[in-house]
């Protein structure tokens, strides 16, 4: 089961430039869910029980617009990471994450992941690092989203 | 054709030079005084001439002085510049019939008068050559500056004054007149000194019968266009000066000169080089027969930088006034290979608050400021020869009819168009044609799709006119000039990979691109097309894209900004498909369109993955009114986006493209 | 900036056959009567428009009256009275747009001086038993009080800019109402700039054009009626002014039948206020 996970972290576009032992390591906090379309890995507003890593599939980040209703703000696809902030002691999820489709990924409980990165400096490190890329790069799509761009206003 | 040996024409008989001109068969234009300045009317007697005054110019002061004595052209610059007569303030472009569906618009072509311009300051005759290679800078050039400055006949003055706004002898326009006209007068007391420069100028003096010069005559008048030379001086440090403005477009100058610009366009309207016009449309109360007229414009107007939705690339007025002066002085240089700038001093005279564009160009590019970082690559249309006065038409205008009517979103609508116009059949993918419906607006709108027998355009309604268009019955008939522009560059991708990126409506000057590469699709690599969109319901062509996702030679990704919950796509931002890709960006020729601010995206995305800049292409959108680079309107630095573009490698671009109010 | 309103034509065609007439109003308020004439100036076009829309309400040319709904109301004259302001807020609700015409409506007019001073010095300095007359303490105008989907500057308006808005509003096209310097017409035209040629005072590069500028044509300066252009940069001229003229003075040139309008007021205002009641005095031509 061990090796197994290593063999699906290791293979993730997650875990490319880490080193073989610190992926050893995360992999063995690591459990393989498979989850099926329409289910919920996330909820807005509740504490996050797990980082997850997308093995394959899609999972729909979504916020609820009263009036509106359920509109998504961001896919997560194969490599890319949902529940980011389960590394941030006491915080909340920011969105629902819906399985669009039939979605397998690795999910870090929060409290061993968090656990195991106060005492091994190389491991927090690695998902730190990550975890910052993870969210510059969603910060810079976000800002060109706000931006409305494709938005054009008619003539009244 | 240089000058030859002058002869002499005594004051008392000026007359006969208006009666030689006049029996060529032409109206004689010249200065005269007029609510206290001296401007150019029709004048039939040498009488009407400004004798006895001379003109004291300062930075927003014109005063007329009278010296009692008999000399005529004395005033050295008067307001008027001769533009006024090669390129009138209103001249009528277009007369349009819309009746039950059917639509017919021509060209109206004025008949140009014959002229003879008397009293062009050596300035004028350099601004009126630098005018002609701006409005025939071809391929396609302006018909009716054509025949009237054609049939213009020249008779220039040279300075024997000057005032304290000249500046002809650094711009090297003059004070003297060196050729190129067809007969030049040089005043002295008791008469003028005559010179002919074409064989039409020596005909007509011939006809007159003057006795040659003496010696002292042309040495008097050579020592007065001297003396003239003396008093100006060397204002500007003209030397150089180009490429200084162009290395200082962020120059804390331009935000000092707009607190005091007034952006009231004087400037541009008394230049004799500035070209800029706009189309007015009219039409009767039933939108049955309409009309478009070209007017004189400025790129301090509001409205001259503004595009579909009412955004606006030059929204200040420092961005406004950095247009003119770098155009006039910089950016002139690549487009028609000479400065638009003459030195008259019009510009510091006539502006309403004294700005003098002079001690601007000292303050922004001083001689010792440095020549780099150069914003953009020189312009391969400098030193263009202007085209040939015979290739140079009135447009032609192309009747459509409309075939089918697809609503692709709630405001996108494809039009399917039958043509049979060759020049249309003709289009490559990525031109566009000028879509005329009369009694509304002309606007650009590129090609969608190449058909045997017509073409498609996709058309987002934002306002009167592409609603108007966009409402059109199936078997009515539509108006289309062009195509125009360059377009998209396929054989630069033979044997690559390519890369093509489409944003929003930006697909549809892409999709002729894509039928163009399917059709040769052997000669290309590995193709990825990536597509974004606002939401899923605003996406364009969606069973055409899912059927190219269907095939196995194309890969095809697409993401919406946002999405409801019953869509099962991606969500997020264009680039976020590509900016995580393995493949190998130096095999790839790209391709994109969308807003500005996404392609930015994409270019800097594209390099990280080390696509080069020379290997990206991109089309942009700009405010046309002629499509065909003489109405100034969608200049981008050195660029004409019509002419020069829409199309452009982002190596050709650099800087200019994503500049902040360029 | 006000956006220029248009129609937006029926599906199908661009010039369907309209089921019913657009109902056109025409009301007033505070204002001497001179936009609403330039309507009924337009003979030439008179008939042919009136065979297009439905003119149910326009005192000063037809005895039918209504109370609304309108599809486009003209709206001349500041607001002035509270009875006013409560008649402007009743229309608002029944026209489904609301086009301001005139520097009245459009800028508060050359009765917006007022605006500057007490209001009892005002009304008693003007009206010998002040006491009957009932007035807000400011003329303003009318988009200070209902939103306003189009305006008609000019003292008063332009006819051919009227035209080409009516022209539009059938056709439904934009109306072209270029919001440019009034210097550019001069120089289309060919009229001597009174500024540079003759030193006068001229608030053309400032304001808006539409007028065919007609002063400069007839050798006097621009004073603004149709109100400042877009980035009109009053601070600049105000300065240039200032070169040979008191504050004061500078004050009076932009107070004129568009002073309360944003960028002339702040040049009033930094130069000392409008003249007051009384100013200027005028010489009789034989004393």
């Amino acid at each position: 089961m061990r090796s197994s996970k290593r063999a699906l972290l290791s293979k993730t576009r997650f875990a490319a430039g880490m080193s073989p032992d610190v992926c050893k390591r995360l992999a063995a906090l690591a459990e393989v869910a498979d989850v099926p379309a329409g289910t919920h890995v996330i909820r807005e507003g509740e504490p996050i029980a797990a980082l997850g890593v997308v093995i394959s599939g899609r999972i729909a980040l979504r916020l609820n617009v009263p009036g509106v209703g359920q509109q998504t703000i961001l896919t997560v696809d194969d490599g890319d990471v949902f529940g980011w902030s389960a590394v941030m002691p006491g915080s909340r999820s920011t969105s629902t994450g819906t399985a669009l489709v039939p979605t397998q990924a690795l999910l870090f409980d929060r409290d061993r992941l968090l656990a195991a990165m106060a005492e091994d400096c190389e491991l927090a490190s690695a998902v730190y690092q990550r975890m910052l890329k993870v969210v510059a790069r969603r910060l810079a799509a976000t800002r060109v989203q706000l931006l409305d761009l494709y938005h054009v206003d008619h003539a009244s | 054709m240089t000058l030859d040996s002058g002869r002499f024409l005594p004051r008392g008989e000026l007359e006969h030079l208006f009666t030689a001109l006049q029996a060529d068969g032409r109206r004689v234009v010249g200065p005269t005084v007029v609510d206290g300045a001296v401007v150019y009317d029709e004048l039939t007697s040498p009488a009407q001439l400004p004798v006895g005054w001379q003109a004291d110019m300062a930075p927003g002061r014109y005063r007329l002085r009278s010296t009692g004595g008999e000399r005529a052209f004395d005033y050295t610059i008067p307001l008027t510049s001769w533009k006024r007569f090669t390129h009138p303030s209103f001249v009528p472009l277009t007369r349009g019939r819309h009746d039950e569906g059917q639509v017919l618009v021509e060209s109206v072509v004025t008949d140009a008068p014959r002229l003879a311009f008397v009293g062009v300051r050596a300035c004028e005759v350099a601004a009126l050559a630098i005018q002609t290679r701006a409005m025939r800078a071809g391929p396609l050039g302006d018909a009716d500056h054509a025949a009237r400055d054609d049939a213009a006949l020249v008779v220039a003055v040279e300075c024997a004054t000057s005032t304290s706004t000249c500046f002809c002898t650094s711009m090297g326009t003059g004070p003297e007149v060196n050729g190129g006209v067809d007969i030049v007068l040089a005043e002295l007391d008791d008469g003028f000194v005559v010179r002919s420069g074409t064989p039409a100028g020596a005909r007509l003096i011939k006809g007159l019968g003057l006795r040659p010069a003496a010696a002292a005559e042309t040495d008097r008048a050579s020592k007065q266009v001297a003396a003239v030379r003396e008093a100006i001086g060397d204002p500007v440090p003209a030397e150089g000066l180009p490429a200084r403005l162009r290395a200082a477009l962020d120059h804390p100058r331009w935000d000092q000169v707009a607190e005091r610009c007034l952006a009231c366009a004087n400037c541009t309207l008394v230049c004799p080089t500035c070209f800029c016009t706009s189309v007015a449309v009219a039409s009767d109360l039933d939108g049955i027969e309409g009309s478009t007229t070209r007017t004189w414009d400025s790129c301090f107007s509001l409205g001259f930088g503004r595009v579909a939705g009412d955004a606006n690339f030059r929204p200040q007025v420092r961005d406004r006034y950095r247009q003119w002066l770098t155009h006039k002085f910089s950016t002139w240089w690549d487009q028609f290979g000479s400065t638009g700038c003459v030195g008259c001093g019009r510009c510091i005279a006539w502006c309403p608050v004294g700005i003098d564009v002079r001690e601007e160009l000292r303050a922004v590019a001083p001689a010792d400021a440095p020549t780099g970082p150069i914003p953009w690559p020189r312009s391969p249309a400098a030193g263009r020869a202007p085209a040939p006065l015979e290739t140079v038409l009135p447009a032609t205008h192309a009747v459509a009819t409309v075939r089918a009517l697809a609503a692709e979103t709630a405001d996108t609508t494809t039009l399917r168009l039958a043509c049979s116009d060759a020049a249309i059949l003709a289009a490559r993918p990525g031109q566009f044609v000028m879509v005329e419906l009369p009694a509304f607006a002309v606007p650009p709108i590129s090609i969608s799709r190449m058909l045997p027998d017509g073409i498609e355009l996709t058309i987002r309604a934002v306002g009167p006119a592409t609603s108007a268009i966009t409402s059109l019955q199936l078997g009515a008939e539509i108006s289309l000039r062009g195509p125009m522009g360059r377009g998209w560059p396929v054989a630069e991708a033979y044997g690559r990979d390519v890369v093509i990126v489409a944003g929003g409506i930006g697909l549809a000057p892409i999709r002729p691109l894509i039928d163009m590469i399917l059709k040769e699709r052997p000669r290309f690599g590995a193709v990825r097309l990536y597509l974004g969109a606002r939401t899923p319901q605003d996406r364009l062509y969606v069973h055409e894209m899912h059927a190219l996702a269907g095939r196995a030679d194309l890969q095809v990704s697409e993401i919406v900004d946002r999405a409801g919950p019953e869509w099962t796509g991606r969500v997020g931002v264009v680039t976020q498909l590509f900016d995580q890709a393995t493949w190998n960006g130096g095999r790839v020729t790209a391709f994109m369109c969308g807003p500005e601010r996404m392609m930015q995206a994409t270019a800097t995305t594209l390099g990280r993955l080390n696509v080069r800049p020379a290997a990206t292409w991109l089309t942009l959108e700009r405010n046309m009114a002629c499509g065909v680079g003489t109405c100034g309107h969608c200049q981008l630095g050195p660029f004409f986006v019509c002419r020069d573009g829409p199309v452009f490698s982002l190596a050709a671009l650099g800087d200019a493209f994503g500049r902040e109010g360029l | 900036m006000t956006s220029q309103p248009w129609v937006a034509p029926a599906r199908h065609s661009p010039r369907a056959a309209t089921p019913r007439r657009p109902r056109i109003g025409v009301v007033k308020f505070a204002s001497c009567d001179g936009c609403q004439l330039t309507l009924l100036d337009l003979e030439d076009e008179l008939l042919a428009i009136a065979e297009r829309v439905d003119v149910v309400e326009f005192a000063e040319a037809t005895s039918r009256r209504s109370a609304g709904p309108f599809d486009v109301l003209f709206v001349e004259g500041s607001i002035s009275t509270e009875e006013q302001a409560e008649e402007i807020a009743r229309l608002r609700a029944v026209s489904t747009r609301l086009i301001t015409i005139g520097a009245c409506a459009t800028a508060g007019g050359i009765q917006a001086i007022r605006n500057w001073f007490d209001h009892d010095a005002i009304r008693s300095a003007v009206y010998p038993q002040s006491e009957f007359v009932e007035s807000l303490a400011m003329a303003r105008p009318v988009a200070d009080f209902v939103a306003v989907d189009g305006e008609l500057r000019g003292c008063p308006i332009s006819p051919a800019q009227l035209r080409e808005f009516l022209i539009a509003l059938v056709t439904g096209r934009r109306p072209q109402l270029p919001d440019e310097a009034v210097c550019l017409e001069c120089k289309r035209r060919g009229v001597v700039c009174v500024a540079v040629a003759k030193g006068l005072p001229c608030l053309g590069p400032v304001t808006r054009t539409g007028c065919g500028a007609i002063c400069p044509a007839y050798g006097r300066g621009c004073y603004g009626c149709f109100g400042p252009r877009e980035a009109a940069n009053t601070a600049s001229l105000a300065a240039w002014f200032s070169d040979d003229r008191s504050a004061h003075e500078v004050a009076r040139l932009f107070s004129g039948f568009t002073a309360w309008s944003g960028p002339f007021r702040t040049q009033i205002d930094a130069h000392g206020g409008p003249p007051g009641p009384g100013e200027p005095k005028l010489e009789r031509p034989d004393a």
